[in-house]
């Protein structure tokens, strides 16, 4: 089992553009960040990950200055995330962010565009967020994608250094998820830095440079897409079996044990002694399957222990 | 926990906040509830009951240099050098003050809101010489009433006694007259029976004014009949007479008193020795005089700074007025050496203003009188004597006019010593009627000229009524009495083969003594509401018409009643334009242009025209 | 903390402004619902109870209620031109989204008081015009632009209530609040019917509300003003100002 403690960031490759330092963040009853270290590099796509409640969207709301931290430092380009200077440089899209129904998709790029410096070219944000004819169009009146991809587009349009996406792609098809993902690319190949939020866990194998886990406040791992998925080596083995799930989840080596569409899936640390005692237990074993656990089980599998800790320690009480 | 980033937020600017809107609306309450409070206490005290402490005590005939005067329930209990003032009534310090008698005006006309603007100027009584007889007994009843008044009291002559067709008969009213055949005590009797408080007569013929024009009036022994047959009901009878024989005539017939002294020449040495010896009284009218002699007396009495703020607008209009006739300076100072040698020689002299004529105004003007009574050689005391106790005794007035107990509390209290120096019975501090302060108030200032928009067309009448501002009205004598008619409406085929025109069409019938009937057209939003013409120079028209003489009527000034100027055309059988330059309408205020009309006049008959294209260039 | 006027090199905050300000208005023009009702009844409501029911030819009712429906319409535009957008627009998260992007923090306040004002300026001129031609009211010019000024500058008193409405109430609830707040209080301070029509406590308390003290300002200028001293009316509508401004504007600082 992964101890608890926080785990130490490995060295990013550039400076960070902005970053978090042993911040603690109590929002009513729950400490929603307890003691995180966070680095945003340039020219890097840092995919942030967690489950609702983890505290993604409170550490991106103190990265942009909407909350404050309580303890610990904060630091968007050198300065605080209050100063209008340092959010000049920086793009952001945020989820919960619904923008006014009745602008014209061009009043709003020209709004947004009026409060940087050098903005982007209107035609520039239409090409990289996917806007084409839909300048004169009501946000209102956009369906759900098309609203996503203007909020993209306004996250671009003041050239921004770093930019915080939050669920970038939710609702688009797959077509604009490929354009936006392009785009993001593309950026960050011209050294921008962005931080990204996603429950697609495909989207930060395909984007992410670096992957950091949130979990109840704390960073659970963090490092490549490569390193955090060995960092809980795991295999998936999956079988047809009469075994119950829940006596081979207490085998030791096993992670987590469930039955998914009628097969047993184990994940396992070590697939070689686990495979050798399914075999043992259960001859009739059948449609058996080994393979690398990818992220989303990684994820899964820290997020789930931490859970279980819980469960257990609450049921205990 | 520390606070790097400046978002902990210090409690004290929320509590402030919280704090500073509590109290400012707290304060504002308290505020505006004292000031409403304040308020209804300035309302005259009901009470009735108080004391005027350390006033110079003019009480009618006396003076008391510092003394006290006991209030109750509307009457003087007290007045001495020396009261004993019971605790808990209130007191009024009068230090630098004195104290008089309400005033009396003893020859006022009064309509309108003459008995609130006479009472505002500390005149709480007057005597009225010439109106209708059916307001005598609510005339009665209100000066017998103790409750508190907005208004001076009223004793009236009801009608006049005049010829058919003299003076008195002119002012838009039905008068009986006396003629050869009347039978004259009955006559006085009717009077009597209407409620009159005491007989006036006038004598009248114009001879004194050199008009040419002769009135009918009353001969000596009409005159003679009129007086015993007042005495015989036990009332007095006063005379208005303007020449030294009329007087000589009313004299003889054993008149009370003079309601003016006849200012064509100065009495003789005879005439003066019998008013004494009979003691006729005599009420000089000297401002009204002044008015006719063609002084500034009126208008400077407007601009005295203690008078000044009281006047309404038509009070500032009537006192700026002049008489149309010739200006006569003579007659003034014969009038004021008539008065000097009457006062030497002891005959009662009162004073009164005959306001509300050109040239003077209800209450303001008395304190004119007063200084022109000091100029022609009485006393201060003896100028206030006329305007006090004298009128009261001479007019049967028991329970007012002087401060004394069980008289009535009228009283003005004025600042300085009008002993000394008689104007300062304008600087009116307070003035009670019944014994309750009365509430006065410095009338509104006239409401501005409006200006009208800048078209020169008024009317075309092309498809109706409509003017580029402005409105078009009836107008006729009816309003004063008369029973001339009219009908206006807009017809087919106007001037220059255009669409419309206006036609007005009526009958002048007898009636008003100054027969009128047209269409008038108002400027302003409102009738007769002033507007500024100023800028325009040129009235023009086309009119055509049955050949009659007409007349172009423009009412201005700060008055609503004031008589119009006046310009005539004429209306021929063929459309012509008539322009009248602004100019010729004499003496109009083009600031406050209240009204044009287009009216027909004497003679009696029949009238038609009608008009087009009118425009104000 | 920077200053809230604060945009460095590149950008100019008045283009910001500007900008800001047309969003603004463009997004309340298309919106019929707000409109017709701020730019439409008072106007309405003049010529109903001025012109025809009040005093048909009396100039006095008219020159009365121009002065306090012109009070009435700067106070309907005050507080819904923010309560209701600054609600909305918080709960949407797009007020949050402008505090992480680099708009300048006075932008949103400064257009939406431009457009309060602008709108109380259209009420002013409408009734103005319905009192010259149907009421038969005439003031001089010198009137005319006080009567104006006094309430387009009116308007700020109710912005910041309306921004301390915005503040604390959710994009549904705001509308309600408003009009529980706006119609009892222009009924109250006799921006309808004079308070001496109606019994004497409320004449006691109409100086509890900020409507009735700009509706005494105005009337002081036709004429027709209560006894009350300027100084007074003046305080508490500053007062009210500051103290719902205070409280607002900490209420948005704080974390969202």
């Amino acid at each position: 089992m992964p101890s608890p403690a926080p785990i130490p960031t490995p060295e990013p490759h550039g400076p960070a553009l902005a970053s978090l330092s042993a911040v603690h963040r109590r929002r009513g009853p729950v400490q929603a960040l307890d003691g995180v270290d966070l680095a945003l590099p340039a020219g890097q796509v840092t995919a942030l990950l967690g489950a609702n409640g983890a505290g993604k969207t409170t550490a991106i709301e103190i990265l942009l200055g909407l909350q404050p931290a309580d303890t610990g430092e904060v630091r968007l380009f050198g300065r605080h995330p209050s100063d209008l200077a340092a959010r000049r440089r920086i793009g952001v899209m945020l989820q919960q962010a619904q923008l006014p129904e009745r602008l014209q998709v061009g009043e709003l790029l020209a709004l947004t565009r009026s409060w940087y410096p050098q903005p982007r070219s209107v035609a520039d944000c239409v090409a990289l967020a996917g806007l084409d004819g839909l300048l004169p169009r009501r946000y209102g009146r956009l369906s759900g994608g098309q609203q996503r991809r203007v909020q993209f587009a306004l996250a671009l349009c003041g050239r921004p250094r770093l930019l915080f996406l939050d669920e970038p792609t939710t609702g688009l098809d797959i077509g604009a998820r490929q354009q936006v993902w392009h785009a993001i690319r593309s950026l960050v190949a011209d050294g921008v830095g962005v931080l990204l939020t996603t429950h697609y866990l495909e989207e930060a194998e395909a984007l992410a440079d670096r992957v950091v886990v949130l979990d109840a406040g704390r960073v659970r791992a963090a490092g490549s897409v490569g390193e955090v998925r060995a960092q809980v080596a795991q295999r998936r083995i999956r079988c047809t079996s009469i075994l119950p799930a829940d006596v081979v989840a207490t085998w030791p080596g096993v992670r987590a044990a469930n039955i998914v569409d009628d097969q047993l899936v184990v994940m396992a640390e070590h697939a070689e002694p686990v495979l050798r005692r399914l075999l043992d237990a259960d001859p009739q074993l059948g449609d058996l399957e080994v393979q690398r656990a990818g992220l989303a089980e990684a994820f899964v599998a820290m997020t789930t222990t931490a859970d279980v800790m819980a469960g257990s320690r609450q049921e205990a009480a | 926990m520390t606070q790097e980033n400046g978002y902990r937020q210090r409690r004290w600017p929320a509590v402030a906040a919280v704090v500073a809107l509590v109290a400012v609306l707290g304060v504002a309450v308290a505020v505006a509830g004292r000031q409403q409070a304040t308020d209804s206490t300035a309302k005259p005290a009901t009470d009735g009951t108080f004391a005027i402490r350390n006033a110079r005590i003019f009480d009618g005939v006396e003076v008391i240099e510092r003394g006290t005067v006991l209030v109750r329930d509307g009457l003087i209990e007290a007045v001495a050098a020396d009261v004993a003032v019971p605790d808990g009534i209130t007191v009024v310090d009068a230090d630098g003050k004195t104290l008089l008698p309400g005033l009396i005006d003893a020859h006022v006309h009064a309509w309108g809101d003459a008995q609130q603007d006479m009472l505002r100027f500390g005149v709480t009584t007057a005597l009225d010489m010439h109106g209708m007889p059916e307001r005598l007994p609510a005339l009665r009843t209100q000066r017998e009433s103790t409750a508190p008044g907005a208004q001076a009291d009223l004793w009236a002559a009801g009608y006049a006694v005049t010829a058919p067709g003299g003076h008195g008969t002119q002012y838009g009213f039905p008068v009986p007259t006396v003629d050869a055949d009347t039978d004259i005590p009955a006559f006085i009797a009717a009077r009597v029976a209407e409620g009159d408080d005491f007989i006036k007569l006038i004598v009248e013929d114009l001879s004194g004014y050199a008009s040419g024009r002769t009135l009918p009036t009353l001969d000596a022994a009409q005159v003679r009949a009129v007086v015993d047959a007042a005495h015989a009901h036990d009332r007095i009878a006063v005379a208005h007479v303007s020449t030294q024989s009329s007087a000589r005539e009313v004299l003889d017939a054993g008149i009370d008193g003079f309601v003016h002294v006849a200012d064509d020449a100065v009495v003789d040495d005879a005439f003066v020795a019998d008013v004494a010896r009979r003691d006729v009284f005599v009420v000089p009218t000297l401002v009204v005089i002044a008015s006719v002699a063609g002084s500034d007396a009126g208008r400077t009495l407007a601009q005295d700074s203690a008078l000044s703020p009281w006047l309404t607008p038509e009070q500032r209009d009537s006192l700026g007025a002049r008489m149309s006739t010739a200006p006569k300076p003579q007659r003034l100072a014969d009038a004021i050496d008539s008065v000097r040698r009457l006062h030497a020689a002891g005959a009662t002299i009162l004073a009164g203003s005959d306001a509300p004529n050109a040239g003077t105004a209800q209450g303001a003007s008395l304190h004119g009188e007063l200084a022109l009574l000091v100029q022609a050689g009485l006393t201060p005391r003896q100028a206030l004597v006329a305007a006090t106790s004298a009128p009261a005794a001479r007019f049967g007035i028991v329970d007012r006019g002087r401060i004394a107990p069980g008289l009535r509390a009228d009283l003005v209290l004025v600042d300085g010593n009008p002993l000394d120096d008689i104007t300062a019975t304008r600087r009116i501090h307070t003035v009670w009627k019944n014994g309750a302060r009365v509430e006065r108030t410095k009338p509104a200032a006239a409401l501005a000229a409006g200006a009208v928009p800048g078209d020169t067309r008024i009317s075309d009448f092309e498809t109706g009524l409509d003017a580029g501002f402005g409105s078009w009205a009836p107008t006729t004598d009816q309003m004063a009495g008369g029973a001339s008619t009219v009908a206006h409406a807009r017809i087919e085929g106007g001037a220059n083969g255009s669409a419309g025109a206006l036609s007005v069409a009526g009958e002048i019938k007898t009636g008003f003594a100054f027969p009128w009937s047209g269409v008038i057209f108002f400027p302003a939003a409102q009738a007769m509401q002033p507007a500024d013409l100023s800028s325009r120079g040129e009235l023009v028209f086309r009119v055509r018409g049955d050949g009659r003489r007409y007349n172009a009527l423009l009412f201005s000034g700060a008055s609503p009643t004031a008589m119009p100027a006046m310009q005539g055309f004429e209306a021929g059988s063929e459309w012509a334009e008539v322009r009248l330059p602004l100019s010729g309408f004499a003496g109009a205020d083009l600031s406050q242009v209240r009204g044009i009309a287009w009216t027909a006049g004497q003679p009696e008959g029949t009238f038609a025209f009608a008009l087009d294209d009118v425009e104000l260039r | 903390m920077e200053t809230a006027f604060d945009t460095g090199p590149g950008v100019s905050l008045w283009r910001c402004y500007l900008l800001d300000t047309r969003c603004e208005l463009l997004r309340l023009l298309r919106e019929p619902m707000y409109i017709i009702p701020t730019l439409l009844f008072p106007a309405l409501f003049y010529v109903m109870f001025g012109l025809l029911l009040g005093g048909r030819g009396s100039s006095e009712a008219a020159r009365y209620l121009l002065a306090t429906y012109g009070v009435f319409g700067a106070m309907g535009a005050g507080l819904f031109g923010f309560a209701v957008t600054l609600s909305i627009d918080r709960e949407r998260g797009f007020f949050a989204l402008r505090r992480a992007l680099p708009a300048p923090p006075s932008a949103w306040l400064v257009s939406r008081l431009l457009i309060a004002m602008l709108f109380a300026l259209a009420i002013v001129l409408e009734l103005a015009t319905l009192a010259t031609v149907f009421g038969g009211v005439t003031l001089a010019a010198g009137q005319w632009a006080l009567l104006w000024t006094i309430t387009v500058l009116g308007a700020l008193p109710f912005c910041a209530i309306g921004l301390l409405l915005g503040s604390i109430a959710s994009a549904n609830a705001a509308p309600a609040w408003v009009n529980l707040l706006f119609l009892p209080m222009a009924f109250l301070s006799g921006l309808w019917l004079p308070l001496s029509m109606l019994p004497g406590i409320f004449a006691k308390l109409a100086p509890l509300w900020p409507a009735w003290h700009l509706a005494q300002i105005a009337l002081g200028v036709t004429g027709q003003a209560g006894a009350t001293p300027l100084w007074l009316h003046l305080l508490v509508l500053c007062v009210v100002t500051v103290a719902c401004c205070v409280l607002a504007l900490r209420r948005l600082a704080r974390a969202v």
